[in-house]
């Protein structure tokens, strides 16, 4: 087990040939900062994430992750390792930490940076494959995360990684995960799946799936209010959605104009939302108004 | 079913646990018979819940789960099975506001909560169990409900 994981760990970092190379690799990733940020600008954004800890909003076009600490004005890049082979899924980061991101997607698995991508741990010791969908991290216990394997089901690792351990198969065609610390679970919280079929959710003792209210249709992406976790919100693709008790009921709410891919909240209650095309947007009143951030 | 269930019990009784003191067979059946007496009328005998247990009922309330295998009680730790039975419990997504899980913490001293659960436990696969002794390690039962030294 324990040799397992030093192995794994040495493969992400072997593209550090010496130390020379180290020295460069901050230019180099500056540079590719520099000019990545601006072609991530224009392609779609697949995943958004708040660093409560370092202050910073994350976003990926699914190649890279990329933090801005100044609401959007500028991006620096999180590069994934160039050995690297899948696109990332989602993007999440663990309670009380700062500076540490998780990246999850088909073919990479799961893998943590706290280093701003200067290296890579790849966290699939004991999960049957890289082929992970879905990812979220606990609202309140820095060390636990869940990953979902659409052929599996959801995995729940205790040790931020080390192991893993099948929880359920998981609600079927889950799209994307959120754990919650919302009060009355039988466990620690609460475990929500944006799915093909509108949003389901258990207490994280994985007892029981049920419907999340009547959000019909796909939806994409869940986001709920740290401040207040009965608040969630949902992008489907019936628009932008949120709910007062736990996503028992929704209504509709005002969407920025371009269609919603992907949501996140900030421990002070602000929402981003982005767009298929790139655009990102923020509400500080709860998803009534909405201004554009960035360029 | 109800054979299927008995078998079960039976072998967990028997088999070579890991653990005896967790499934002690004295305690089992202590267990079962405060179980007919406080629990059946709502579980179901031998823990078989009620029907339609997944889905909240015409009052907006969820039914009592099964224990067996099928249900999930497997899913939780010493502490926190100690404390839904002697706090009770409602879902927080009921319609109503009743605690439909009746506080037994005045009706069952501390060892006989210990024995009802006891007996829950042998109604489970030993993957269960196994899962359940796992998450009970970091959350096993609170110090007033600890078995006197013997
Ligand atoms: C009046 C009916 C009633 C009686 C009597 C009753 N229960 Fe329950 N119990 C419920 C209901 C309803 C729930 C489900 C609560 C929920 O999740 O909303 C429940 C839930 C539970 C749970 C947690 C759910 C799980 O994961 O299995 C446990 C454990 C439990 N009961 C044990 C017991 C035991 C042990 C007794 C007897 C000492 C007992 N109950 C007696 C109705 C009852």
């Amino acid at each position: 087990m324990i040799s397992n994981l030093k192995r794994t760990k040495r493969i992400w970092t072997a593209w550090l040939p010496g130390l020379t190379v180290l020295a460069i690799i901050p230019v180099l990733a500056a540079a590719f900062a520099i000019s990545s940020a601006r072609a991530a600008d224009k392609g779609s954004i697949v995943a958004l994430a708040y660093d409560a800890g370092g202050g910073a909003l994350l976003k990926s076009d699914g190649e890279a992750v990329y933090r801005s600490g100044n609401n959007g004005d500028t991006w620096q890049a999180i590069p994934l390792p160039p050995s690297a082979n899948g696109s990332i899924a989602a993007v999440a980061t663990p309670a009380k930490r700062s500076g540490v991101v998780y990246v999850a997607g088909p073919g990479l698995g799961v893998l943590r940076t706290e280093d701003d991508g200067a290296s890579w741990v790849a966290l699939n010791t004991g999960l049957p494959s890289t082929k992970v969908t879905a990812f979220t991290a606990h609202a309140a216990l820095p060390e636990a995360i869940y990953a979902f394997v659409p052929e599996s089901g959801i995995y729940r690792s205790q040790d931020a990684g080390k192991s893993w351990k099948l929880m359920d198969r998981g609600p079927e065609n889950t799209r994307q995960l959120l754990h919650t610390d919302m009060k009355g679970s039988m466990e620690t919280g609460w475990l929500y799946a944006a799915t093909l079929q509108g949003a389901r959710v258990s207490m994280d003792c994985f007892c029981l799936w049920r419907d999340a209210g009547e959000l019909n249709g796909k939806v994409d992406s869940l986001a709920y209010d740290p401040l207040q976790p009965e608040r969630l919100y949902a992008a489907s693709d019936q628009g932008l959605f949120r709910s007062t008790n736990g996503g028992q009921d929704w209504e509709q709410t005002a969407s920025p104009e371009a269609a919603v891919t992907t949501l996140t909240a900030t421990p002070s209650g602000a929402l981003y939302a982005a767009s298929t095309d790139g655009a990102l947007f923020r509400s500080l009143d709860r998803a009534e108004t909405w201004e554009p951030i960035g360029d | 079913m109800l054979v299927v269930t008995t078998v079960i019990g039976t072998t967990a009784v028997a088999a070579d646990d890991p653990l005896p003191h967790v499934l002690d067979s004295k305690q089992i059946g202590a267990g079962r018979a405060f179980y007919g007496q406080y629990c059946a009328s709502c579980h179901g005998a031998n823990g078989k819940g009620a029907p339609n247990w997944r889905e909240p009922n015409r009052q907006g309330e969820l039914p009592s789960p099964p224990h067996n295998q099928e249900g999930h009680t497997w899913r939780h730790s010493d502490a926190d099975l100690y404390e839904i039975i002697s706090k009770g419990w409602r879902d927080p997504f009921n319609k109503t506001d009743r605690i439909t899980m009746p506080p037994f913490g005045e009706t069952l001293a501390p060892e006989e909560i210990r024995a009802v659960i006891a007996y829950l436990k042998s109604l489970w696969t030993d993957e269960q169990r196994r899962y359940q002794r796992e998450e009970s390690e970091k959350e096993p039962f609170p110090a007033e409900a600890k078995p006197s030294p013997e």
